[in-house]
């Protein structure tokens, strides 16, 4: 028992069980319910996204397994075993790719929905510019540091969403969630797609579990990490269904946040519950910035190992802030948005899929 | 840790060079509290052109604890015309001294004469919903006569008329059983579902604004077709199970006696075999208590219990019944909902009928209701009888 | 932070470089000789007692030196010079000088605490510090006895940190006094004080007190290891050793407890943690220190478990207030002005009607106000500082506002900011937490609420970054330690705490009966 044991940079399986659930939970479930409440008819959404996550919780249980075969191996070292070192440093460098476009994209949105909601002239370009500096600097910070940040902020964000569902009970109509299993075919299969990609970024777990000292213990962890997000989705969107009903919940833009402009503090301490809320949920898309940028951080310094830390975040802060900016208006982020969960599921999962069947096959360890 | 400084301080530089935009002061502020929306004295020849109201508060009428109230008047009514909503706010921002800002607004007023407009009020809507300064719980109303006459009533005991009129909404449905306040956020499920609905009606007079039974608005095109009196509203709420207290007037061997509502639920049930001739059943459950008679009888008696509660459901059903009649045949509105609940309980039925639901062949017209209410009373007060033969 | 170190380490060598220089002269057989010595290493002070004198029935001379003041002198004459001079009753006494000596050293002197010393500096450091120095003609060697005896403070209540219920007693300047009182509190064998001097040339006595057997060896370690590091001509205040060995001097946050309460350091030591005493400060060093310690008081276990939580509570609450309520009313009233209820939203404009200034100037103006009547307080003899408070109450309170210059609802956000942050258990925490309001109110002066939250988020990056001697400054939050939440927000009934905090990793983890009988 070492004194600087957990002052150092391991971390422990809990620190990855919160870790999931603060990538995942970002700005996807602003407008969700909304998508959802499109494809569907009636509360089936639910169903949908149980089914989703479900499919989600088991990849995220695959991609545990295979990063826990190999304990303290970054995901370069590993992959390299798996399917010799050019193809790892290909993939490498496409979750690379994912990560920084996801950092721009968190970056955007939340500049965007800022300017919606708190904002009226202050220029999208300064209110992205300054969460981007905040965001470097905890990337500067130690790697442990992010998860106490992850640690610290998971529970306020938790109770925060379930305040916006305790407040809006009063609200609440049973008859908005009926009818149900009324969808169509097509309808839940756009539905289905929804859900898988508003779980983006649990592609963490490939390159972090390298960091846990008891990795043993991670695919437990990191399935009861990705309930969480799944749980929380439900929630929100049965109480989205159930407040608003099916047909304006797909009209509102951002229905999460709809759903807390609801609220109505009791004893009226403060208004605009909403404000509060979008506010606090400014620390989810911190984290999930943070972290998005931080495996970038991990998987260059994997390729490049002489580079320094503080290099690479000079190089690479820019970038995602160009990306950030590069969209137009909000039709051109949501397909930024669309296409990057798209394509980051999709690639996640056969990745591990890949890496498990090869490792299974040639027998790697 | 010499570089992490330099970012640190070059990161607060740069937010000490981006100044504050939207910093704005609260007393430059000019707080809209309600809003009324008319249609113009002058009118073009194409589009309609209207006028819109907006109830600005004036702090400093209000009465600074510090500086003392004085006569100065604790709002001011700006109006502007034009013809979308979003125009005639800039036309209004020329007038104001200060930056319209609505999120305080409380209550959206649409005249008589625009809501019985057909597809305007869904128009209307669009600007309250979309802006996201504006909350979903704005309530809306329709008033009998000029939105502006509304919003220009000076009362007594409050000195911002939309303030008191929002309180009086509340307070009608609360305790003397009218129309349940409607939020814009309703509103806008009203217009996304295109089922019919009903708002409340106010009247303005000299002093005060009265809460007066409630406008119906048919679905698929947003018009006002008619009103509900103030029973009218009550039987509805009771029918949709809205209803709080009220009062029930019988009588029995020629005396009056009073009935308070205390509770009051229903059930609606749907008999769906024939879609085109709906069997609609209305359970109706109240329990209350005596609170005033002018007859001697014993109340303390099973009998006399029975009797009265027995004249208190006939009471019930008959209102129900008429009220239920007027929908049907002279209204032929939905205003019961009837058709949100085939939709949310006989979803494939539904979509066979819903474009002639209240509307075309209008089914709902030809459905029939079965109306069954339980009373029960629960104390009769202090006393039994308050005096002898 | 590395070459933090890295220079502290360097310095160590210079300073083992001067000490060779230091006078280490040979005492000399010569009492005459001797005592020229002393008068020339001292330049001859006024202060400076030289009693010669030879013993009785023997030719044997001798001296006793010690600094005036700095001794009791009845326990001089009574304890030594009596002893030595008086000794009528004994007939043999031996001619050695050798054995003369040895007989004083062993039989004469009735002081506990002698020691023998041979060089010049080890008597001028004896002499300076209190002690008696007996010098024998013909004899290389003294005795130095501990007759210190000076004017000090009597144990008094602390005045920084007063309790309602719970022990009075506060530390002293003394150190063995304060030694004292800890020992009084901690009667356990393994209670350690190693004491070390400090301060090159003031070589003040620091004592590292801790309990063997509890504290993790590792954290002893790297305090001695950090202590070694101390390079300075004097350390007049515990202060400076605290910012010596703290881990970052750039963050706002106390990285080392400070307290006047024997009862708080025993608690400490008892935790695992280690407690530093200086000499000639009654503010006592605990160390580690982390962010729950912060709003904890002695008292919270004193009282009941639901009153001790409730006050926790109330705790954090206050430096909620303290830190972002100023900052609130900016952003509320400049930036969302939404959030407020809309009666309330109108009569703040109305009484902001006639204020010249933007919020955030007001702000400002009202919080510094508060600080120059807070630092005026404090330096004011206490009669005077009530008349600070009741001017400050009268000018700021109530013309500021009937000048229009503040508004009425900012005269009470200064106000329940002031008494919030006065709540703080610690100064040291209260004083950074207003340190930090102000970069809160500016963060909120530019981008309202979206600027507190980055600023919060910003302060907590920096938390989580920093340590307090290798100890996240986090530490039961995150890193978390679920047993440690027991006596965090709230405080669990005794009963239930029955280990000692897990993020000091404890050599010895059970603290209560129950612990003990493996339960």
């Amino acid at each position: 028992m070492k004194w600087f044991e957990y002052g150092n940079e391991k971390i422990s399986h809990r620190e990855i069980l919160v870790a999931i659930p603060s990538m995942v939970i970002a700005v996807g479930v602003l407008s969700l319910p909304r998508d959802l409440a499109a494809a569907t008819v009636g509360s089936d959404g639910w169903i949908l996204l149980v089914i989703s996550g479900g499919v989600i919780v088991f990849i995220t249980w695959l991609m545990a397994r295979l990063a826990t075969k190999f304990p303290r191996q970054s995901f370069l070292t590993y992959s390299s075993k798996i399917v010799t070192k050019p193809v790892a440093v290909v993939m490498t460098f496409i979750f690379i790719a994912i990560a920084i476009a996801l950092a721009a994209l968190e970056v955007r949105e939340i500049s965007d929905i800022s300017k919606q909601y708190l904002f009226d002239r202050t220029p999208v370009e300064i209110i992205s510019l300054s969460f981007l500096l905040v965001v470097v600097y905890a990337v500067s910070g130690s790697r442990a540091g992010i998860f106490r940040l992850n640690l610290m902020f998971l529970p306020i964000i938790l109770i925060i969403a379930i305040a916006v569902f305790v407040f809006n009970i009063g609200w609440f109509s049973l008859g908005n969630l009926l009818p149900v299993f009324e969808t169509d075919f097509t309808g839940v299969g756009r539905g289905l797609t929804t859900g898988l990609l508003s779980y983006m970024g649990f592609g963490i777990i490939l390159f972090y579990t390298s960091l846990v000292d008891n990795p043993a213990k991670v695919p437990r962890s990191a399935v009861i990490g990705m309930c969480i997000p799944v749980l929380l989705y439900i929630l929100i969107f049965i109480t989205c269904i159930g407040v608003f009903g099916n047909s304006v919940t797909s009209n509102l833009i951002f229905p999460t946040i709809e759903l807390a402009k609801e609220v109505d503090i009791p004893g009226g301490f403060f208004e605009r519950f909403e404000s509060i809320f979008f506010v606090i949920w400014i620390m989810a898309i911190f984290n999930t910035t943070v972290m998005a940028i931080d495996v970038a951080l991990l998987a260059l310094s994997s390729i490049f190992k002489n580079k320094s830390k503080m290099k690479i975040v000079c190089v690479l802060s820019p970038v995602v802030y160009l990306i950030a900016m590069y969209p137009e208006d909000l039709l051109d982020v949501s397909a930024l948005g669309g296409y990057l969960s798209y394509f980051a599921i999709s690639y996640t999962s056969i990745v591990t899929i890949l890496l498990s069947v090869i490792a299974k096959v040639r027998k790697v360890k | 840790m010499r570089r992490r400084l330099l970012l640190l301080v070059s990161s607060s530089f740069v937010l000490l060079l981006t100044g504050c935009w939207d910093q704005v002061d609260i007393e430059e502020r000019g707080f809209i509290i309600g809003s009324g929306i008319d249609m113009a004295d002058e009118q073009k020849k194409q589009g309609r052109v209207l006028t819109l109201t907006h109830q600005f508060v004036v702090p400093a009428g209000l009465g600074a604890p510090m500086q003392g109230g004085g006569d100065q008047k604790a709002f001011d009514n700006l109006s502007a015309s034009g013809e979308s909503m979003f125009e005639i706010s800039r036309k209004m921002t020329e007038q104001s001294s200060k930056l319209p800002f609505y999120r305080h607004e409380k209550i959206i007023v649409i005249s008589n004469e625009v809501a019985k407009l057909p597809y305007l009020f869904g128009e209307m809507m669009d600007i309250f919903l979309r802006n996201p300064e504006m909350r979903r719980s704005i309530k809306v109303a329709v008033a009998d006569g000029k939105a502006e006459d509304v919003l220009n009533t000076k009362p007594e005991s409050e000195k911002i008329p939309a303030i008191y009129l929002d309180s009086v909404m509340e307070n009608s449905f609360e305790n003397a059983s009218g129309m349940e306040p409607v939020k814009i956020g309703e509103v806008h499920e009203f217009l996304m579902g295109k089922m019919s609905y009903v708002l409340p009606r106010i009247i303005a007079r000299e002093k005060s604004v009265e809460s007066e039974g409630s406008a119906v608005f048919q679905g698929y095109n947003n018009q006002m077709i008619g009103t509900l009196n103030d029973a009218e509203t009550k039987a509805l709420n009771l029918i949709i199970g809205k209803a709080k207290q009220g009062i029930i007037n019988i009588s029995l061997n020629q005396k009056n006696i009073t009935y308070e509502m205390e509770e009051a639920k229903s059930k609606i049930k749907l008999d769906t075999n024939d879609i085109r001739h709906l069997d609609v059943y209305v359970d109706i459950n109240v329990s209350g208590v005596i609170s005033e008679t002018f007859g001697t009888e014993n109340l303390f008696q099973r009998s006399t219990f029975k009797e009265i509660e027995k004249h208190v459901s006939r009471e019930i059903e008959t209102k129900a019944e008429q009220t239920i009649k007027k929908a049907q045949q002279e209204l032929k509105t939905d205003i019961f909902g009837i058709g949100n609940m085939l939709k949310e309980r006989h979803y494939d039925q539904w979509q066979q009928i819903h474009d002639n639901w209240d509307r075309g062949a209008n089914y709902f017209s030809q459905s029939t209701f079965h109306v069954n209410t339980t009373t029960r009373i629960r104390t009769t007060g202090n006393v039994n009888k308050s005096k002898n033969e | 932070m590395g070459s933090f170190f890295k220079r502290k380490k360097q310095d160590k060598k210079k300073k083992q470089q001067t000490k060779d220089e230091d006078f280490s002269i040979q005492i000399g057989k010569n009492l005459d000789k001797n005592m020229e010595n002393i008068k020339k290493m001292l330049e001859q002070p006024n202060d400076l007692i030289i009693r010669k004198f030879s013993i009785r029935n023997t030719n044997h001379k001798g001296a006793i030196v010690c600094i005036d003041g700095l001794i009791d002198t009845a326990e001089v004459d009574n304890d030594i010079l009596l002893r030595i001079q008086g000794v009528t009753e004994r007939k043999e006494l031996p001619h050695n000088t050798k054995q003369m000596f040895e007989v004083i050293y062993q039989e004469m002197i009735s002081v506990s605490d002698i020691q023998k010393g041979k060089t010049l500096d080890d008597v001028t450091n004896a002499i300076l510090y209190g002690s008696a120095v007996f010098y024998l003609d013909g004899i290389d060697e003294v005795l130095i006895m501990d007759t210190k005896g000076w004017e000090s403070r009597s144990i008094e209540e602390p005045i920084t940190e007063p309790v309602i219920r719970g022990p009075r007693e506060g530390f002293v300047e003394n150190v063995r006094t304060n030694m004292v009182l800890i020992r009084r509190y901690i009667r356990d064998p393994n209670l350690r004080f190693k004491t070390r001097k400090v301060g090159r040339r003031s070589k003040k006595v620091l004592v590292v007190t801790y309990m063997e057997g509890i504290t993790h060896p590792d954290l002893l370690k790297e305090i001695n290891r950090r202590l070694d590091t101390i390079d300075m001509d004097d350390a007049p205040e515990s202060g400076f050793i605290e910012q010596w060995i703290e881990d970052s001097f750039l963050s706002p946050f106390p990285q080392v407890m400070n307290t006047e309460r024997p009862d708080k350091v025993a608690m400490g030591l008892l935790e695992g943690k280690v407690a530093i005493i200086l000499d000639g400060t009654p503010m006592v060093l605990i160390l580690p220190f982390n962010i729950g310690d912060a709003l904890q008081t002695p008292e919270d276990y004193y009282e009941r478990w639901a009153i001790g939580s409730l006050l926790r509570a109330l705790r954090y609450l206050a430096a909620f207030i303290a830190m972002f309520v100023p900052a609130l009313y900016i952003a509320l009233v400049s930036f969302h002005q939404g959030m407020i209820p809309s009666k309330l939203a109108f009569s703040i404009a109305a009484t902001r009607e006639g204020v010249p200034f933007p919020a955030f100037v007001e702000a400002m103006l009202m919080a510094v106000t508060m600080e120059l009547l807070r630092e005026a307080g404090a330096r004011l003899p206490r009669t005077i500082g009530q008349t600070i408070g009741i001017v400050g109450g009268l000018v700021i309170g109530d013309a500021a506002v009937q000048a229009g210059i503040v508004s009425p609802v900012m005269v009470i956000v200064v106000a329940l900011t002031a008494i919030a942050s006065f709540s703080l258990p610690a100064y040291s925490v209260a004083i950074s937490f207003r340190l930090i309001r102000f970069g809160f109110m500016i963060a909120a002066a530019f981008f309202g609420l979206y600027g507190i939250i980055l600023a919060y988020i910003m302060v907590n990056i920096h938390i989580v970054n920093l340590k307090s001697i290798g100890v996240p400054y986090s530490a039961p939050f995150a890193p978390s330690f679920f047993s440690d939440w027991k006596d965090l927000v709230f405080r669990a009934p005794i009963q239930v705490l029955t280990k000692r905090p897990q993020y000091l990793k404890p050599t010895d983890q059970k603290s209560g009966n129950k612990g003990e009988n493996g339960s």
